[in-house]
C-alpha cells in the first residue's frame, strides 16, 4: 500500500482495482486496516468519480465539457477526459463496500452513476464497459452489481439482462463473454452471479452447465482451468469456486450433498502451488520472490490479482456458505422490482433480505492445514464481499 | 511517432519541446500521501500528463493525434486514450488501413490487449455506417475454389472433397495458403491476414478468435472459416478456440442456411441445399476420427456431443453411439485408451439411461439398463475421484435406486 514499483504502470488505468485487491485479501486474513489507511483509500477512490457519473481507471479531471446531472449526453461521455469504466466502478463500489462507513456511503453520486448505467446498457440486455466500449458479460456482471449496491437497479437496466446471458452459453454448457464466443470460467461465473441477483436461473440449461464447470477442476493439480484443455490457473479458484455455491440450491438432487468440487484438492494447490517457497529456488524462477503473496502456477510470481482471488477460492473451500433453500420460495428476486417508485424502505428490506439468503454453516467447515494458520474469513459468492459488510452498507443508507 | 520509427534516437520530454509549449501538462499523480502510488518512470508521467491536458480541451489536430499514438504505445491498457484517438481518427480523416496497420504494430507486443481488437471493429463499422467500405474493393468473395486457384498460381485446382483429406495430398500446402490470401477488398484482406498472423503465435488467443468471429460474420467468410476452423484442428487437436470456432460456423451458417460445407464439395452461389443430418453425419465421423486419436481430449467430445444436443438429438443414442461402440471394439492400443477416459464413460452413462427410458419403467430390460448406468457412474467415481460430488450427484440424479 505505501509503494507500488513502477512495473503497475501498465496498470495506471485500472488503479480501483489495486484497492479493491489489497481491501478483500486484508478482510480475508482479518488484518484490519488503520485510520489513515482508510482515508487514504476514500480520498483515492473519490478522485476517480467523474460528474458524468461512474468511476474512471484513473484520478479524473473537469474538462472544458464536463456536465453533471441527469442532462448528462453521450457526447458529454465522449468528452469527458478519463472515461468512467464499468469495471473500475465496481472495483470502486466494492471497495467502499468493504471500507464501510458513512464516509464511504455518502461518496457515491448515485443520479449520475444510474444516468451513466443507463447510457451503458444496450437493447439486448448487454453493456458496453465504457463509452462506445466493448460488449462483454463482465460489463453486465458489473452493472447489476453496482446497481444493487446502491440501491438503483431499475426496470429499465434489467430488461433482457438475463436474455443476453442466456444467449452467451454455448454448445459445451460454459458461458463465453458474449454470444458464439468460445466458453470461459471468468465469464461463466458473471452469467451465474448475474442470474443470482436477478433470481433467472429458469432461463438456461443447468444440466449442461454443471457437465461443463465440474471439468474446470483438474484431476492431477487440484486447481481450475478457465478454459478446456488450458492450464490451472489459482484466479480460477474463486471465478471458479464460487459457482458452486452459488448454483447449489438450483441443482434438482442435492438435499444433504456438500458443493459439487473437490475443497481438499483445491485447497491443496493454493496453499502448495500458489504460495512461493524461497527456501526451495531449484526449478521455479517464482520462488526468487520473496515478498509473500499467491500466484497463478509454478513457475509465476506472485501479483494482487492473484493474491485477492486465490485467498477468496481459498475461502469458498474452506467455509460452508450456501443460500438456504428456503429463500427460493420467497421470490422476492420476482423481477427484482427495485424500481424508484417501490417505497424505499421496502427496497431495502428486500436488499438486505436478499444479501442475507448466503448463510454461513459456523458448523462445517473443510479445512486442509492448521486452522489458527490457513483458515481465511467467508464471504458472500456473488459480491466477493462478507454478508456482514454487505448488510452494514445496506443499512447505512 | 519519429519515437516508434527510430527508437535509438534520443527522446526529448514533452515538457521541453517548443511544439508543446502553449500546454499546461495535467499531472498523473494524486497528491502526495496517496495511497498505493505507482513508481512511475518519468517518461511516462510526462506522456500522460500532456495526454491529459489535450484531453481536457479535446483538441482535434495532428499534434495531438502523434501524441495520443506515443501514448498508446506506452501504455496500451489506457482505454480513455484509444476512445480520443477514435475521435482524432475519425476527425482528421486519416486512412483506414494506416490506421490499422499501427493497430497491429501495437498488438505484436501487447496480443492481450482488451482495446485494439475493440478499436479495429469500431473503424470497420464506421466505414460501413459511412458507406465507404467499397471504396477499399470489392465486397463480393470468391468462393473458396477459386481462392484456393488464385493462392496456387494455376489453373483448375480441384475443390477440396474433403478438407481432411487435403493435407498431404495436394500440391500445394494448405497451411500455406492459409498464411496469406489475397481478397478483393483491402480491408477484408488486412484482416484477415492479421488475425491469421495472431493466432499463428498464440492459436489460443482468446481476444482473437472473438474478433475473428465479428469478421466472418461481416463478411461473409464462412466457407474460409470452415477450412481454416478444420486446420487449426488439424495442426493441434486440443485447441478448444478452434472446436468452438467450427460450432461457430455451423450453427451461425451451415445449419442454419442447410448448405454444403466445403467438406461436401459444390462451393459458391450455385450451390444446393443439403439437409442438416448430412452435414451432422460428416461431423460424427470427423469428431470420432478425433476422439480416437485421444479419447482424453475433452474438446472433440463435448463439440459432438453439443453439436447433435442442439441441432440432431435423434442422432445423439444412434448414429454416435454406432460410432464411439465401433471404436471401443477396435482390437487396437488405442481402444484400451478409449475404456479408460472419463468422457467414454460418461457418455456411456447417459446412453445407457436414454435406453432405460426408452424402454419404460415395466419392461424387462428396465433395471439392467438402470445398473449398466449405475456401474458406470461409479467407474467414474474410481477412474475420476476428483469430481466424485458430481458423479454422486449424478447417480442420486438419475439413478432408481429402489431397483438394485
Amino acid at each position: 500500500m505505501e509503494k507500488l514499483p513502477s512495473g503497475y504502470q501498465g496498470l495506471n488505468a485500472s488503479q480501483p482495482w489495486f484497492c479493491l485487491w489489497l481491501l478483500n485479501s486484508s478482510y480475508l486474513l482479518n488484518s484490519e486496516i488503520s485510520k489513515k489507511q482508510y482515508d487514504q483509500f476514500i480520498r483515492k477512490i473519490s478522485s476517480l468519480q467523474n460528474k458524468t457519473g461512474g468511476f474512471a481507471g484513473t484520478p479524473t479531471f473537469e474538462t472544458d465539457f464536463s456536465q453533471s446531472g441527469a442532462n448528462v449526453t453521450g457526447s458529454d461521455q465522449l468528452r469527458c477526459g478519463e472515461q468512467s469504466h464499468l469495471l473500475s466502478s465496481f472495483a470502486a463500489i466494492c471497495s467502499l463496500v468493504i471500507l464501510g462507513g458513512a464516509e464511504a456511503a455518502a461518496l457515491v453520486d448515485r443520479p449520475s452513476m444510474l444516468t451513466w448505467l443507463t447510457q451503458m446498457k444496450q437493447e439486448d440486455g448487454s453493456f458496453t464497459v465504457h463509452f462506445n466500449g466493448e460488449i462483454d458479460l463482465r460489463g453486465s456482471y458489473c452493472a447489476l452489481t453496482i446497481a444493487f449496491l446502491l440501491d438503483i437497479l431499475t426496470d429499465e437496466l434489467v430488461s433482457n439482462v438475463a436474455e443476453f446471458v442466456s444467449r452467451c452459453q454455448n454448445y459445451d454448457g460454459g458461458f463465453g463473454p458474449s454470444p458464439g464466443v468460445e466458453s470461459h470460467g471468468s465469464y461463466s461465473f458473471c452469467a451465474i452471479a448475474i442470474l443470482d441477483i436477478l433470481d433467472r436461473f429458469d432461463c438456461i440449461d443447468m444440466d449442461a452447465f454443471m457437465e461443463y464447470v465440474t471439468k474446470r477442476q483438474m484431476a492431477l493439480e487440484g486447481g481450475f482451468n478457465g478454459r478446456i484443455n488450458k492450464l490451472v490457473d489459482g484466479c480460477y479458484s474463486y471465478w471458479i469456486g464460487s459457482i458452486f455455491s452459488i448454483v447449489h440450491p438450483h441443482l434438482s438432487a442435492n438435499n444433504s450433498n456438500d458443493l459439487l468440487f473437490d475443497r481438499t484438492a483445491l485447497q491443496k494447490y493454493i496453499i502448495l502451488c500458489c504460495q512461493t517457497h524461497p527456501s526451495l529456488k531449484a526449478g521455479d524462477r517464482g520462488n526468487r520472490s520473496a515478498g509473500g503473496g499467491l500466484r497463478d502456477k509454478p513457475g509465476t510470481f506472485p501479483d494482487y490479482y492473484h493474491t485477492s482471488y486465490c485467498l477468496s477460492g481459498l475461502s469458498v473451500s474452506q467455509n460452508h456458505v450456501t443460500r438456504s433453500s428456503a429463500s427460493l420460495d420467497n421470490h422476492i428476486g420476482e423481477g427484482l422490482s427495485l424500481n424508484q417508485d417501490v417505497d424505499s424502505k421496502i427496497r431495502k428490506t428486500k436488499r438486505l433480505a436478499k444479501v442475507k439468503e448466503y448463510v454461513v454453516d459456523r458448523n462445517r467447515q473443510s479445512l486442509f492445514g492448521l486452522e489458527n494458520e490457513n483458515l481465511v474469513r467467508p464471504v458472500h459468492p456473488v459480491f466477493n464481499i462478507s454478508v456482514d459488510k454487505l448488510v452494514d452498507w445496506i443499512s447505512l443508507e | 511517432m519519429s519515437d516508434i520509427e527510430c527508437p535509438n534516437e534520443e527522446r526529448i520530454p514533452y515538457s521541453q519541446r517548443v511544439e508543446w509549449k502553449d500546454v499546461v501538462p495535467i499531472s498523473v499523480e494524486d497528491g502526495p500521501d496517496s495511497i498505493c502510488p505507482i513508481s512511475y518512470l518519468e517518461e511516462f508521467k510526462d506522456t500522460m500528463s500532456y495526454l491529459r491536458a489535450v484531453m481536457k480541451t479535446n483538441e482535434i489536430s495532428e499534434r495531438a493525434f502523434d501524441l495520443v499514438g506515443d501514448s498508446i504505445n506506452m501504455h496500451p491498457a489506457n482505454y480513455s486514450a484509444w476512445l480520443y484517438r477514435m475521435e482524432l481518427f475519425l476527425g482528421l480523416n486519416k486512412d483506414a488501413i494506416d490506421e490499422l496497420d499501427w493497430i497491429s504494430n501495437i498488438a505484436a507486443e501487447n496480443p492481450k490487449n482488451y482495446q485494439l481488437w475493440h478499436q479495429r471493429q469500431r473503424i470497420i463499422q464506421e466505414l460501413y455506417k459511412r458507406n465507404e467500405i467499397e471504396n477499399f474493393g470489392s465486397l463480393k468473395i470468391d468462393s473458396i475454389a477459386d481462392l484456393f486457384t488464385k493462392a496456387s498460381g494455376s489453373k483448375n485446382v480441384e475443390i477440396p472433397q474433403s478438407a481432411g483429406k487435403l493435407f498431404g495430398e495436394q500440391s500445394f500446402d494448405i497451411g500455406q495458403f492459409f498464411s496469406k490470401n489475397e481478397f478483393k477488398n483491402k480491408i477484408i484482406e488486412s484482416e484477415v491476414n492479421f488475425l491469421n498472423e495472431q493466432i499463428d503465435l498464440d492459436s489460443k488467443n482468446f481476444h482473437a478468435w472473438s474478433y475473428r468471429q465479428f469478421v466472418v460474420k461481416t463478411f461473409g467468410l464462412y466457407e474460409y472459416e470452415f477450412l481454416y476452423a478444420k486446420l487449426k484442428i488439424e495442426q493441434d487437436i486440443r485447441n478448444n478456440s478452434a472446436w468452438n470456432q467450427l460450432y461457430f460456423v455451423l450453427n451461425s451458417h451451415f445449419l442454419k442456411e442447410e448448405v454444403p460445407t466445403p467438406d461436401q464439395g459444390l462451393t459458391g452461389i450455385d450451390q444446393a441445399k443439403v439437409s442438416k443430418e448430412s452435414i451432422l453425419k460428416d461431423l460424427i465421423t470427423f469428431s470420432v476420427e478425433k476422439i480416437h486419436m485421444t479419447p482424453s481430449n475433452e474438446s472433440p467430445w463435448v463439440f459432438v456431443q453439443g453439436l447433435l444436443r442442439i441441432h440432431g438429438p435423434e442422432l445423439l443414442y444412434t448414429d454416435l453411439y454406432t460410432q464411439i461402440n465401433q471404436l471401443s471394439l477396435l482390437k487396437d492400443k488405442k481402444s484400451t485408451y478409449l475404456a479408460q477416459s472419463r468422457f467414454y464413460w460418461e457418455f456411456m452413462a447417459k446412453y445407457y439411461i436414454q435406453k432405460r427410458d426408452f424402454i419404460g419403467s415395466d419392461g424387462v430390460e428396465y433395471s439392467e439398463w438402470n445398473s449398466k448406468a449405475k456401474s458406470a457412474y461409479d467407474k467414474l467415481s474410481n477412474l475420476d475421484p476428483v469430481r466424485k460430488n458430481y458423479w454422486n450427484y449424478l447417480v442420486e440424479k438419475n439413478i432408481v435406486s429402489t431397483l438394485s
